[in-house]
Formats: C-alpha cells, sequence, structure tokens
C-alpha cells in the first residue's frame, strides 16, 4: 500500500493525460480515464520497451490498483517510475548538454514515427540527464501518430532547444540566463534579430529562424485572414514530417560553439596555480574522506572541469553533482563525463546566485537549494571566491556551506596566495577580518574539524567538517 | 507549394488543433506553415540524396554491402 502523503508535483499540470505525484523518494504518474487508450496503445508497443530497455525513455511500472492510496481515484492507471538522481533545467546546462537533449529528442521521435508514434511536445524539461546520459522522462508525451498531421511541436523545440543553442553558435552568447529568465525559451522572432547579417542566408539559418519569424509576424498582422481560408486540410506526409526532423538533427549534430577563446576557467586544470604536488595532496585526502564518509550523493561547488568530482567518484561516492559558473568549463565537465561514463552531472549555476523556484506560483521549476539534498559537500578553492570575490563574510558564508552536507571538505585559501593577490591587485583589501583563525572560528560554531591539512606553501588548508 | 498554400494550411491546423486530445500545445502559426513550405523540398531532397548514394555505390563496382537500416530495432 502507498503511503497517501502522495502530493502532486507543482510542475505537473499541463497535460491532461495524467500528472506527477511524489512520495517521499517515490515518484508516481497517473494516467486519466481520458487518457487510457492513449496509454495502452503505447504500453504495448515493442518499440516502447526497446527504448526503456536502452535507458532512452523512463521506465514505468504499473501499480496494482489494490496499493492505490485512497486519494488518488478514478484514474485509468497509476504508474510508478525510479527516481531520477538529480534533476536539473535546461538553463543549468552547457551548450553541449543542451545538443545533446536536442538530438536525444529528435532521434527518439524519428525513431518513435517508424512504429507510428509521435511526442506531444517538444520540451527541454522532459529531458533529463542520469550522468552524462539522456532520458527521456514524460512517458504520457508519447502518443500515436496520425498520418498526415504536422508537427505540433516544432515551434517549442525551436525556442527550447533550437535557438537557445544558435544564440551560442551563431550569436556567440551562452543560452543560460536568457533561458532562466523566459522558463518557455527564446522565440524565434527575438532570436532572428540577433542572427548577424552574413549568416543569415545559409539555408537552415534563413528556413528555421529568418523565415518561420518572417511567417509568424504575418500571421499575428492578418490572424483571421488565416482562419477565414481554412476551408481544405492540408497534410504533412510522414515522410516530409522525418525529413524536416532528420534535416534539424543533422544540423544540430554539427552546430560548436561560435566564441572558441578561453574562459577563465576552461584551461584550469591544466593552468592553474596548484602543483601537481597540491592536485595529488586533495585527491588523496578526497579518496579519504569518501572512503571514512561513503556519500551516496557528492556535490562540488565550483567543480570546473571536475577534476575531483571524478577522484570522489573513483574513491566510491555514487553519484557526483559539479557546479561552476564558467559554461565552457562545465561544458569540459560533460565531455569528460561522457567519455567516461560516469555518473557525474556537471551543471553551470553560479553559487552567489543559484537557480531560484520560479514559474507557476513561483514552484514549477524549483530552486537548487530545494533540489540539492547530498550527502557530502567538497568546496576546494571556492569560499575566496565568494569571501572575497563577492565580498561574503565569513558569517554568512560557513553556516550556508556546513549546511548543504553533513560532511565536507572544505579548502580554505590565505590572503597571501597568489589567487588572491590577484583578485586584489586593483581593488582596496577591505578584508581584514579574511584569516584562517577567524575562519575555523566560525566553523566550530557549527561543526566538528575531523581533519585538516596544509597543502601548499602558501598555507592552502584543506579542512573536513562534520556538522553538529 | 505556393504561400496561399501554406497559409490555408497553417489556418486548417488552427482550426484542427482545437478538436484534439493533445491540443493544450500552441503550435505556432508560422511554423506550421515553414513545414508546409519546407517539408517537401526536405522530403525530395532525401530521396535525390539516396538516390544518388545508390548510383555511386553501383559503379564503384564495390561488392554491396547490406545498407544499414534505419530501424534501430535491427541495428
Amino acid at each position: 500500500m502507498i503511503d497517501s502523503d502522495l502530493s502532486i508535483h507543482p510542475g505537473s499540470f499541463r497535460d491532461p493525460s495524467g500528472y506527477v505525484y511524489t512520495s517521499g523518494n517515490r515518484v508516481f504518474r497517473t494516467v486519466t480515464e481520458s487518457a487510457r487508450n492513449k496509454y495502452e496503445f503505447i504500453r504495448d508497443n515493442i518499440v516502447v520497451s526497446k527504448l526503456q530497455d536502452q535507458g532512452r525513455i523512463i521506465k514505468a511500472r504499473e501499480i496494482d490498483c489494490s496499493e492505490w492510496p485512497s486519494n488518488i481515484q478514478n484514474v485509468a492507471y497509476l504508474l510508478e517510475h525510479p527516481r531520477i538522481p538529480f534533476i536539473s533545467y535546461p538553463y543549468e546546462w552547457s551548450f553541449e548538454q543542451l545538443r545533446e537533449a536536442a538530438l536525444h529528442h529528435l532521434e527518439l521521435q524519428m525513431d518513435l514515427l517508424d512504429f507510428g508514434i509521435t511526442l506531444s511536445d517538444a520540451t527541454a524539461y522532459n529531458i533529463q540527464f542520469v550522468g552524462p546520459k539522456p532520458i527521456f522522462i514524460d512517458f504520457l508525451s508519447l502518443r500515436p501518430y496520425v498520418e498526415g498531421e504536422f508537427w505540433w511541436s516544432h515551434r517549442q523545440f525551436c525556442e527550447q532547444f533550437l535557438n537557445p543553442l544558435l544564440l551560442r553558435a551563431v550569436v556567440g552568447v551562452a543560452h543560460n540566463s536568457w533561458f532562466r529568465g523566459s522558463l518557455e525559451g527564446i522565440t524565434t522572432a527575438d532570436l532572428a534579430k540577433l542572427v548577424p547579417q552574413h549568416r543569415r542566408f545559409s539555408l537552415n539559418i534563413f528556413t528555421q529562424v529568418i523565415l518561420q519569424a518572417k511567417l509568424e509576424r504575418d500571421a499575428i498582422a492578418t490572424p483571421l485572414r488565416a482562419i477565414d481560408r481554412a476551408k481544405k486540410a492540408k497534410r504533412l506526409p510522414k515522410g516530409s514530417y522525418r525529413a524536416i526532423l532528420q534535416q534539424l538533427r543533422n544540423w544540430i549534430g554539427k552546430l560548436a560553439i561560435a566564441d572558441e577563446s578561453k574562459t577563465i576557467w576552461e584551461d584550469y586544470a591544466n593552468n592553474n596555480t596548484y602543483s601537481d604536488v597540491e592536485a595529488r595532496a586533495k585527491r588523496s585526502f578526497i579518496t579519504e574522506f569518501v572512503k571514512s564518509v561513503r556519500p551516496h550523493t557528492i556535490i562540488d561547488l565550483g567543480c570546473n572541469t571536475g577534476d575531483y568530482s571524478l577522484a570522489a567518484l573513483e574513491a566510491g561516492a555514487q553519484y557526483a553533482i559539479g557546479i561552476d559558473s564558467d559554461h565552457k568549463a562545465i561544458g569540459q565537465a560533460y565531455k569528460r563525463s561522457k567519455a567516461k561514463m560516469a555518473s557525474f552531472l556537471p551543471l553551470c549555476l553560479d553559487a552567489a546566485n543559484p537557480s531560484p523556484s520560479q514559474g507557476w506560483q513561483q514552484n514549477e521549476r524549483q530552486g537548487f537549494a530545494e533540489r540539492a539534498r547530498v550527502d557530502a559537500l567538497i568546496a576546494l578553492a571556492f569560499e575566496h571566491h565568494l569571501a572575497i570575490g563577492k565580498n561574503m563574510p565569513f558569517s554568512r558564508l560557513v553556516p550556508w556551506l556546513i549546511k548543504i552536507a553533513p560532511q565536507a571538505i572544505i579548502e580554505f585559501v590565505p590572503k597571501n596566495d597568489s589567487t588572491i593577490r590577484n583578485m586584489l591587485a586593483l581593488r582596496e583589501d577591505i578584508f581584514s577580518d579574511y584569516t584562517e583563525e577567524a575562519f575555523l572560528k566560525e566553523i566550530h560554531k557549527y561543526a566538528d574539524v575531523v581533519r585538516q591539512e596544509s597543502i601548499s606553501s602558501s598555507g592552502r588548508k584543506l579542512i573536513w567538517v562534520k556538522r553538529r | 507549394m505556393r504561400l496561399k498554400d501554406v497559409v490555408l494550411v497553417s489556418g486548417c491546423a488552427l482550426a484542427y488543433q482545437s478538436t484534439v486530445a493533445h491540443a493544450y500545445l500552441d503550435p505556432g502559426t508560422g511554423s506550421l506553415i515553414l513545414q508546409g513550405i519546407i517539408g517537401g523540398i526536405l522530403a525530395s531532397w532525401a530521396v535525390i540524396q539516396l538516390n544518388f548514394a545508390r548510383l555511386r555505390s553501383f559503379f564503384r563496382f564495390t561488392k554491396k554491402k547490406r545498407a544499414k537500416s534505419d530501424n534501430f530495432l535491427e541495428k
């Protein structure tokens, strides 16, 4: 019997075919009576179970009605899905992750279309990552294909996948901030205004952006005329539908970041202020920490290209989430995670301004803090970016760090370290309280220090803390 | 396909979308018109590419290899 504390997910309201519920760590989905036939068609189609076995579509187990909780009534089916380790959103993905998600969507559509199934929408939120591997999670988006129908969600695909990718590939601007401020994505009309003149007449950009924006403008200008003339229905043949998907798949597969100049952190793993000795000391410390704490999920603040997330996984952590504000570093981290097929999910996030809870009732997309339930934290060469870079007092920074996970490794970087000297080279030093003693004093208010180790001649120190 | 035709297509599509079960999504008129314009062209282009590839392999006199199936279940 399932607990009746089942609660509807605040972001589940658009599709009347069914709704997502959660109870503790379990995730359920109802199938309403109106969607019974559609669901049974999908469930019994061999291609769907094959795609589920391949990990491309989330699995769904039917719950016997004798186990249904009392607050679930008048539905056709109750399904249970395996829980995704960490829900992330497209505005937290690197260019490479968004491209991977776009290709996943298109390839899924093409494979399903061959078996008479299509997807009823094209929202990027329906793709999640398990480590580097994308998975489609909205089971009820699958529905029977109707011969001759249009690709109804083409516009949504453009707004949530294609246009954000083109913003980076053609205009050279990362999609993240814009997408975070506009949860439905980037409109074609907006993107069309930004495409440089010399790129406007390539076939793909002209058709998918410039022409589509013009057609949209014309339709808005004369909507009644379009409807009045709607007397004869026209079809989009299946071959044409497939050709559009294939063309987008080929194009998106080749898209690359326009601005190839190095960002601050991209080459950090190879070109940083650490010596090899320091890096080895950090890995050794992390290994000892992970073997002792045995975390399921670890979060790596300021993960850069993922060196220490991967070290934590090698030491025995089950899943690592890395965050960094540098998009290109996260792109590199994603490529490394994918190459190793590691259980490592890197995300573009600024710790000083993480994703908020937003959307409908400010709860449709959860904030990062609400989602970040982890067993352990590593924050190496991180605190000074907040304490010095963002003027964050230790009295605010330390309790925030300790609240994230019960046990953590935090690196303290002293003021005479070359990194901080560079940070302060062109600004007034207003950080008279920035000392190791003050930092440790603040830690002792909330946690015990299990072990600490100096790892550099400048006095960088790794501190293993255990929350009280 | 003439623009007039594709406007008709989009208009029909707009009328249709209010009657189908999955119509909780606004498809966007411009997108539908665009599909009407480029769908046929892209499908024709795909057929040309396929035939060109077949022709090329015929003239190469190479041992005929079984073409990779598009059906992912058979891959």
